[in-house]
């Protein structure tokens, strides 16, 4: 089995979700899946999307058993996809531009707010897509082996001539990345844009990235940046590693700028604490930022470095390998 | 969708009670596999569901687009037709790379360009004229068929016209086409009536007089390669993360090629998290910072006295006892007053500077003069009287040395060390580049602020390839003008006509006190106001009254003008007939009286070259299949109709040429049409003939055709788009190199980069030299109040879409430190009715640590049409103007397209309570 996987370099995201828009228009501006982000770029610290969503007891524990999983409410945890009264506006009978319901949550509800106290604040993006994992616990949980794996390049599926709506695999999955489809009862995902891989075009989050965060390629694939970035350099690792399901979606970690001290001098101290990444990417993040700065370092001082060059990608059509 | 609430309930529970499943084959099969085989495997039913969508987003026919808003992007972007309507558009990201150490430019796009194509169909597109049936903004509309709009319009324009009232016309293309063939049309239309139009930038407030007054041009910056090549980079009042997104990514490239990344801002915002030092300033100190940073660099001796000596006019002699400029008249009866001198250190006397406008060698050339940078030397005017004199650097020392780190600190809240080592990095720098963003001038101080960061620049050698000042570089479009300016036109200043017709002296007089701005500034505000009166009338900036026609083609003045509801008021008040042409309705076409419906991106035929990030020319060409929706109609196609009827109607009542006589020409309303369609030796009726007139007048393009074009959407300009040093195929561009390399003088009076003015209003107030002053936001309200740019909109385009409305809040949000709204009682979410004496607007609270204590901000151009009783962003902030803006008559500072002023809208205060 293969498995294609991508790299998305937080140093380099610039939060404009492109990728969230290019996702939007390619699959789920319409047919049931309006509400739905198959990619979203959420702030963290903060709530993510869904809202609070690293909070369910889901994806595997340490005996190798499933936990038990909760499905997040709709539409309070998601955000509503508001339609606004552009018509009433319009013809004079609305006064103001208004959603169509309580503006309470969205899906990027907390963009930018993050944490710490003035001047010391910090935030990160963190953009996500399904993690199309080794050991998928969506596809563990559901009773109608509905979902797939692909043997070709590892790509999960939900296949909807066997899904049952039983919603299993959205109590499952920690990351809670697959959505009901009210329209059609069944559960829908992001499929990894395999129509467009097959065609030869990278995925649309990928491709269309703005920011050159994304790296797409197969993990075996030596050539390629995946590799190099994931197995050979290991400056790319997954969120929640604890969760258990192996993704196959990787994050080099981010960078901060120092913190200052009470009489606003500079520190050695990055903005970010390093409990909180560990939370988020496991112990395996110290090494990885010390790595990034390290070969910074060497590029500073006009040295070469292969892992900056692969991060930096002078050609945006070597960054995937599909 | 309508997502039923009760009824996913129902499923939920549904779900809930099902047993759990767990296959017991799933184990570690093989290594690292654990999905057992059988499950490995998906239907055609499935595959082929989600293969069919991707074949519907590709359409059944292709154009090509950017997106020509007023933005500094411009992208090449593929779109794709179905069933007549634009599907879907995705970025071409095909452009060459340029070298191979320098990451190429895909793919340019951002999430606006990405969701045009669902803007297109929305419920906010105007589909056919309308007129009003209500009250103005009531937004009561009558649909009427194309022909009554033209007529009554048509009717109007010969009525007045025919009195010779061309000043009371205005025709304003805004900043919603700022590109050469849709906005042609309303230029044409507009010159050939001898109509009015504002200087476009001005009325905005983009416009950069602090890097006018040093280099006599405001064009002046890098293509966004060269911030990957820099090896510092400070980013100053721009948060380019959020506002250059196409091209922020070499920026975070560079810094992991080893580059230093710097950001000044009072908030913690998208770009500072991704520098390498951010650096939290008060609300509108920069000008202080600015002074230090040359304090610092001038101390430790960090200045290139060889660059100083050619390259700007630090050498030139300045009369002791007056402080003007030694001048050849000083020196001789009928002598030049723009012949400045040297003190020659090799010859041991004065000597004429080379370059200057009086001079008639076009050079810097310093050949074996050795000018004297310091010193006091003596030297016999014209009546035989020994005078003394200096250099302009020994002001500028005397100048700087009231800004020590440690005294500024006070203002600024910066640490003195962090400006010191930030100054020997910036000084020492092989490449050092500034970038400043339109935000900068919004600031009372923003002139010094620019000005300031010149003089660092200068002070430390960084200009043509070691970099430079990076604000706003531009293309060369060639010369368009038989196209746009077929006769005489009225342009008028635009902040001077938007603050004459807003009245918005009235806000300036209630928000600002007297006595602090008399301290910080050394001028009241009647004596503000005096200046700005006699600029109209005695400076050269040109006002022509308020219109009583007024067309706006993609303008939203009632935006983005300050004291938003008095504003309002004023203008239209003495409108009698008001005319929108636009694609959407928005803060203007919903007060307007006849709103026309207009194409939009992907609908016409377009090249965007001139912002000058990027390096490509990209076009603008619909799918051949596209049905255009509703009965919206090309820009040019409008005015061309326009001038028919008018001509009609003309010769109906026996109208011919009526005198201009102020401009010397006639306006010939009964050949109107054939004069529109006539450009040159050519007929043109659509906008591809506007196109295909256009490209062969731009040299960069080197005959570049439509076919051409059509080849991949876009086109590489040759070395000709440059307009300060040549566009190298395969280098990143930066400006001045004609002038650093090949010694041509500079735009300025001095011929060279110029920090000292010894206009009698600037010596006056002690802006001869650049320096730093206190905000003068009055201290009654305890926060500054500012308006930065938003990730989800180019200005209000956008801003109304709902699916970037669903990214954010839904509706506009202020921005407050959570500390500030505790002690307010205000929650997360909270409504806040934001105030002064200006005005109000009631908004969602949005907590943000990043926010500073003292300050409150929201990102600019929301629509008013999206706040409680319309009152927007705008309707707090006052009308003001810079004492630094509203001089003109000298030199290089004189009414011109680079030499006009802002409305200034961040020096405003506010108090919040909660709702």
């Amino acid at each position: 089995m293969r498995q294609l996987a991508m790299v998305m370099d937080l140093n380099k995201c610039l939060g404009c979700q492109t990728c969230t828009a290019a996702c939007k228009t390619q699959w789920t501006n319409r047919a049931g899946r309006e509400y739905m982000y198959w990619n979203n770029v959420e702030t963290q610290p903060g709530s993510g999307y869904p809202k609070g969503y690293m909070n369910y007891e889901a994806g595997w524990d340490g005996k190798g058993n499933l936990k038990k999983g909760e499905i997040p409410p709709i539409p309070e945890d998601y955000g509503i996809p508001w339609e606004y009264n552009y018509k009433e506006l319009m013809d004079g009978s609305a006064k103001t531009l208004r959603p169509d319901s309580e503006n309470t949550w969205s899906a990027n509800w907390d963009e930018d707010v993050g944490d710490g106290e003035y001047p010391n604040s910090y935030f990160f993006y963190l953009p996500r897509i399904c993690n199309h994992c080794t050991k998928p616990a969506c596809l563990a949980a559901c009773p109608n082996k509905a979902i797939r794996k692909r043997e070709e390049d590892g790509i999960v599926l939900v296949d909807l001539k066997l899904c049952k709506g039983a919603m299993e695999c959205i109590k499952a999955c920690p990351y809670k990345k697959v959505y009901f489809n009210l329209d059609i009862g069944q559960t829908e995902k992001c499929i990894f844009c395999f129509p467009r891989i097959e065609k030869g075009l990278p995925p649309a989050c990928a491709k269309q990235c703005v920011g050159r965060i994304r790296h797409v390629g197969y993990l075996d694939d030596e050539e390629g940046h995946v590799y190099k970035l994931v197995k050979k350099w290991k400056v790319a690792i997954p969120l929640r590693p604890d969760f258990g399901t192996l993704p196959n979606v990787y994050y080099v970690p981010p960078l901060s700028p120092p913190k200052f001290n009470e009489k606003g001098e500079v520190t050695d101290e990055p903005r970010i604490p390093m409990e909180f990444l560990k939370r988020l990417f496991g112990k395996e993040v110290e090494n990885a930022l010390a790595t990034l700065k390290s070969e910074m370092g060497k590029k500073e001082k006009g040295e070469k470095s292969e892992l900056m060059d692969t991060l930096i990608a002078y050609k945006h059509g070597e960054m995937f390998r599909i | 969708m309508d997502i039923n609430r009760r009824e996913f309930i129902k499923v939920s529970a549904a779900a809930g009670a099902a047993t759990m499943l767990y296959p017991a084959c799933f184990t570690q099969s093989e290594k690292g596999v654990y999905v057992p085989e059988e499950l490995r495997s998906v239907s055609d039913f499935t595959l082929d569901l989600y293969k069919n969508e991707l074949v519907g987003t590709r359409g059944s026919s292709t154009g090509y687009s950017p997106h020509c808003v007023n933005c500094k992007g411009n992208c090449a972007w593929q779109t794709f037709e179905k069933d007549g309507r634009i599907v879907r558009e995705e970025q071409v990201a095909g452009y060459p790379q340029i070298a191979p150490d320098i990451p190429d430019a895909n793919p340019r796009g951002c999430n606006k360009g990405a969701l045009h194509s669902q803007s297109l169909y929305e419920g906010d597109r105007i589909l056919y004229p309308m007129k009003r049936a209500g009250a103005r903004g009531e937004r009561k509309w009558k649909r009427i068929s194309w022909d009554e709009a033209l007529e009554e319009i048509a009717e109007k324009v010969v009525d007045m016209a025919s009195k010779g009232e061309f000043e009371k016309i205005m025709v304003h293309a805004g900043t919603g086409i700022l590109s050469p063939v849709r906005r042609s049309a309303a230029l044409r239309f507009g010159s050939l009536l001898g109509a009015v139009r504002f200087n476009v930038a001005s009325a905005v407030g983009d416009m950069f007089p602090g890097a006018t007054i040093a280099y006599g041009i405001s064009t002046v910056g890098c293509t966004s390669e060269a911030w990957y090549e820099a090896d510092y980079l400070l980013l100053w009042g721009i948060n380019p993360t959020v506002t250059r997104i196409p091209d922020a990514h070499y920026i975070y490239e560079g810094k992991y090629r080893g580059s230093r990344v710097v950001s000044i801002s009072p908030d913690y915002n998208p770009t500072a998290r991704q520098s390498s030092l951010w650096i939290p300033i008060n609300p509108g100190t920069d000008s202080f910072l600015a002074m230090s940073m040359s304090y610092a660099i001038i101390k430790e001796g960090l200045y290139d006295r060889e660059f100083i000596r050619e390259q700007t006019n630090l050498p030139f002699l300045i009369k002791v006892k007056d402080g003007r400029f030694l001048r050849e008249s000083d020196l001789m009866k009928g002598g030049e007053d723009n012949t400045f001198y040297y003190y020659d250190e090799n010859k041991e006397g004065i000597v004429k500077v080379r370059g200057s406008v009086g001079s008639n060698e076009l050079t810097l050339e310093l050949g074996d003069i050795k000018p004297a940078l310091e010193g006091i030397f003596k030297i016999k005017n014209k009546d035989g009287e020994e005078i003394e004199v200096t250099t302009v650097f020994e002001m500028i020392k005397r100048e700087v040395e009231k800004f020590p780190p440690e005294d500024t600190q006070k203002f600024t809240g910066i640490n003195p060390g962090i400006v010191y080592d930030e100054a020997r990095r910036f000084a020492k720098a092989k490449k050092a580049i500034i970038m400043q963003g339109y935000r900068v001038h919004k600031y009372f101080w923003g002139v010094l602020t620019c000005w300031g960061a010149a003089l660092m620049l200068a002070l430390t050698g960084h200009a043509g390839r070691r970099g430079g000042l990076d604000i706003d570089n531009e293309w060369g479009l060639g010369d368009l003008g038989l196209l746009g300016s077929p006769k005489p036109a009225r342009f008028g200043s635009g902040f001077l006509g938007e603050w004459m017709d807003g009245e918005m002296w009235r806000s300036f007089l209630s928000h600002y006190d007297d006595g602090e701005l008399k301290a910080k500034a050394g001028i009241d505000k009647k004596g503000l106001l005096g200046q700005i009166d006699k600029a109209v009338k005695e400076e050269g900036f040109p006002y022509f009254g308020k219109p009583r026609l007024m067309f706006l083609f993609h303008d939203n003045r009632f935006s983005h003008d300050s004291a938003q509801k008095q504003t309002e008021k004023a203008i239209l008040d003495s409108v009698d007939l008001y005319v929108n042409v636009n694609y959407r309705i928005d803060s203007s076409s919903s007060l307007s009286d006849i709103i026309l419906p207009s194409v939009t991106n992907y609908e016409s035929y377009e090249v965007r070259i001139d912002p000058g990030y990027g390096r490509f020319a990209n076009i603008m060409l619909p799918p051949p299949g596209l049905k255009l929706h509703g009965e919206v109609k090309s820009e040019w196609e409008i005015c061309m109709l326009l001038c028919k009827k008018i001509q009609e109607a003309a010769r109906r009542k026996g109208i011919g040429k009526i005198d201009d006589p102020k401009l010397k020409t006639t306006r010939n309303l009964d050949t109107l049409y054939e004069d529109f369609i006539t450009v040159g030796d050519k007929e043109i009726k659509d906008y591809k003939g506007v196109l295909e007139w256009v490209m062969g007048r731009m040299p960069a393009l080197q005959g570049a055709t439509i076919e051409k074009a059509r080849e991949k959407g876009f086109l590489v300009p040759g070395r000709a788009a440059g307009q300060t040093s040549p566009l190298y195929p395969d280098r990143p561009f930066y400006p001045f190199e004609f002038q650093v390399q090949l010694k041509q003088p500079y735009f300025t009076t001095s011929g060279r980069q110029q920090f000292y003015v010894d206009e009698e209003f600037y010596m006056k107030l002690g802006f001869a030299t650049p320096t730093g002053r206190e905000p003068v936001r009055p201290k009654r309200y305890p926060f500054a109040y500012y308006t930065p740019h938003t990730r989800y909109g180019i200005h209000t385009t956008w801003r109304m879409n709902k699916y970037h409305l669903r990214l954010q809040r839904g509706e506009p949000a202020i921005y407050i430190n959570p500390k500030i709204a505790a002690d307010k009682g205000v929650r997360d979410g909270d409504r806040v009715r934001v105030f002064n004496d200006v005005g109000e607007m009631f908004v969602m609270a949005k907590l943000h640590s990043g926010t500073p204590q003292n300050a409150i901000w929201i990102e600019h151009a929301w629509e008013n049409l999206q706040f409680k009783d319309g009152k927007g962003y705008n309707n707090v902030v006052p009308g003001v103007i810079t004492p630094l803006e509203i001089v003109g008559n000298y030199g290089h500072m004189s009414f011109n397209p680079f030499w006009d002023g802002n409305q200034i809208t961040s020096e405003t205060s506010v108090d919040i309570e909660k709702m």
